[in-house]
C-alpha cells in the first residue's frame, strides 16, 4: 500500500486554514497504487484487512488536520472475491471505530444497488444517522445494463424517492447536488435544488445548499 | 486475496494491452469485461483529457485521431505519478521528439514544450512583491554576489523553429489558414503569469534570455550579467536587470 501523502495532508491543512470549511470529506475508495495513480474513485474491497487499513488512514487524517472528516461512499461498478462485508456494514464501522462523519451520496447508493443488485433502502437504515452531516445528489447515465455515475444530469425519479426516504429517516441534513460535467443552463440547476429543498422541508427545518 | 496485491493487479490490469479484468473481480451478468471496462475507461480517458487541456495546439496541428493514439500510448509508456493530475503530461514533449510518427514534424515536439511551459506557468504559485528597500540597503561591493530568483512562473523556451509563431497561428479562435514559414528563424520564449492572471507569452533577445537562464541555475547576478554582455557585448546591463525587475520576471533575491 502506497504511504499516505504527506505533502497532500500538508497542502489540504494549508487550504483548510485558508477557508475554514465547515466540513472536510474526501471518499471511501483508493487511488493509486505504487506511486501511480488512476485519478479516479476506485473500489475498495469490503474485507476485515481493508477496514483496519481504512480506519487507521481516516484515525491518521483527523490527527493531522486534527478535525473530524466525513468519508463519503462512491459508485462502483465491480465487487471483489472474497470481500463479502456489506459496504453499508463497512462505511458504518469505518464511523463507529473512527469517530468521522459520513456524507451519504444517495445517488450513489442508487447506482451502486442497481449494479449490484442490492436493496438501496436496506443501505440507507444501516447507517448510523447521528454520524451523517451532508448529503449528495447527482444524475447518473446508463451504459449497456450499468448504471455509471457522471454528475451530468438531472436527479432520477428513483433517487428523488430514495432522498425522500433517506430524509424521513435522517431528518433535514445539508443537501448539495452535484452537477459539474454536461453543465446545465442555471435555472435547471436551481430547479434540482428547489425540489430538494421542497423535500427537506416536507421532513422538517431543512438547510439547502447548492452548487454546480 | 490482500489489498495490496488486489491493488496492483487492479492498475495493471487498467494498462494491459490484453484488456483482461484482474482475476478478483466477482464475474457476474453483464460480465467482467464491461464492469472493469468502466475503470479502464474512466482512468484512460483521464489521462488523455488533461494530456489535451495542455495541449490544444499539438492536437490541432496533428489532428484528434493521431492525438488520441500517441495519449493513449503516452499513458502506458509514463504513468501519473502524483495525486495532482496537473502535474501529468511533462514528458509528452520528449515522447513526441522520440516519436517515429511525428518525425516529420521537427518542430512538433517544441511546441508541446511551449503549451507545458504555458500550463506549468498558469499553476504557479504568487510570489511576494519585489523587495525594493531590501535590494537597495545591499552593500555597492557585495551587490554582485546576489542571485536573483526567477517568478516562480517563470519559464524559457528555445527553439531553432518559429514556435511562437506556429503557437499564435494555431489557437482555437484562429481560423488555421495563416501560413508560418519554417525558415523564418528560432525563438527565445518567456512564458510568465502576469498580475491579472493572464499568461504571457514574449520573444525575448539574447541577453535578455541568458540572464534569466543563469539566474534560473541559481548563478550569481555578476555571472548572469557576464553571461549576457558574452552573446550581447553592447547590452546595458543596469537597464536589462531593472527590466527584469519591473516586468516581474525576477521576483526577488538572495545573499548580500
Amino acid at each position: 500500500m502506497d504511504p499516505l501523502a504527506r505533502h497532500y495532508l500538508l497542502s489540504l491543512q494549508a487550504l483548510v486554514e485558508r477557508f475554514e470549511p465547515c466540513f472536510v470529506s474526501d471518499h471511501l475508495c483508493w487511488g493509486s497504487v505504487d506511486g501511480r495513480y488512476l485519478h479516479d474513485l476506485l473500489p475498495m474491497p469490503y474485507t476485515e484487512e481493508a477496514l483496519a487499513h481504512f480506519c487507521e488512514r481516516v484515525d491518521q487524517a483527523q490527527e493531522f488536520l486534527d478535525r473530524r472528516v466525513l468519508i463519503e461512499n462512491v459508485s462502483s461498478y465491480v465487487q471483489f472475491e472474497g470481500a463479502d462485508m456489506h459496504e453499508w456494514d463497512f462505511l458504518a464501522a469505518v464511523a463507529r471505530q473512527t469517530g468521522c462523519g459520513l456524507l451519504l451520496d444517495v445517488n450513489n447508493i442508487y447506482v451502486s444497488a442497481m449494479n449490484h443488485g442490492f436493496e438501496a433502502r436496506r443501505y440507507v437504515d444501516a447507517i448510523p444517522s447521528a454520524a451523517v452531516e451532508e448529503i449528495h445528489l447527482a444524475g447518473f447515465d446508463v451504459s449497456g445494463d450499468l448504471l455509471v455515475d457522471t454528475h451530468g444530469r438531472r436527479v432520477a425519479d428513483e433517487v428523488w424517492a430514495l432522498f425522500r426516504h433517506t430524509v424521513r429517516r435522517l431528518g433535514a441534513v445539508p443537501t448539495l447536488i452535484e452537477w459539474d460535467t454536461n453543465i446545465p443552463a442555471l435555472p435547471v440547476l436551481l430547479g434540482e435544488a428547489a425540489k430538494a429543498a421542497a423535500i427537506l422541508d416536507e421532513v422538517g427545518h431543512g438547510s439547502l445548499d447548492a452548487a454546480a | 486475496m490482500d489489498l495490496s496485491t488486489l491493488q496492483r493487479e487492479f492498475v495493471a490490469a487498467v494498462f494491459a494491452p490484453d484488456a483482461r479484468p484482474p482475476v478478483a473481480i466477482i464475474d457476474d451478468a453483464p460480465g467482467r469485461t464491461a464492469r472493469f471496462a468502466v475503470y479502464r475507461n474512466n482512468a484512460l480517458n483521464n489521462l488523455a483529457t488533461a494530456l489535451l487541456d495542455v495541449h490544444p495546439v499539438v492536437a490541432r496541428l496533428v489532428g484528434p485521431a493521431f492525438f488520441d493514439h500517441v495519449a493513449g500510448q503516452y499513458a502506458s509508456a509514463y504513468p501519473s505519478m502524483s495525486g495532482d493530475i496537473h502535474d501529468y503530461g511533462g514528458h509528452f514533449a520528449e515522447y513526441l521528439e522520440a516519436h517515429p510518427a511525428a518525425a516529420g514534424l521537427p518542430w512538433l515536439a517544441d511546441v508541446a514544450r511551449l503549451e507545458w511551459a504555458w500550463h506549468e506557468a498558469f499553476h504557479a504559485a504568487s510570489p511576494p512583491p519585489f523587495d525594493w528597500s531590501a535590494l537597495a540597503a545591499v552593500e555597492p561591493a557585495r551587490q554582485g554576489d546576489l542571485c536573483f530568483m526567477p517568478h516562480p512562473s517563470l519559464r524559457l523556451v528555445r527553439s531553432p523553429y518559429p514556435i511562437l509563431h506556429i503557437w499564435e497561428a494555431n489557437q482555437p479562435e484562429r481560423d488555421g489558414e495563416e501560413t508560418v514559414d519554417l525558415n523564418e528563424g528560432g525563438d527565445r520564449l518567456t512564458v510568465l503569469r502576469e498580475a491579472d492572471h493572464a499568461v504571457a507569452v514574449e520573444r525575448v533577445d539574447a541577453a535578455t534570455y541568458a540572464v534569466l537562464e543563469a539566474c534560473r541555475l541559481g548563478r550569481p547576478i555578476a555571472d548572469a550579467i557576464a553571461a549576457a554582455l558574452a552573446v550581447e557585448p553592447g547590452a546595458d546591463a543596469a537597464a536589462l536587470l531593472r527590466g527584469l525587475i519591473g516586468r516581474g520576471r525576477l521576483a526577488g533575491f538572495e545573499g548580500g
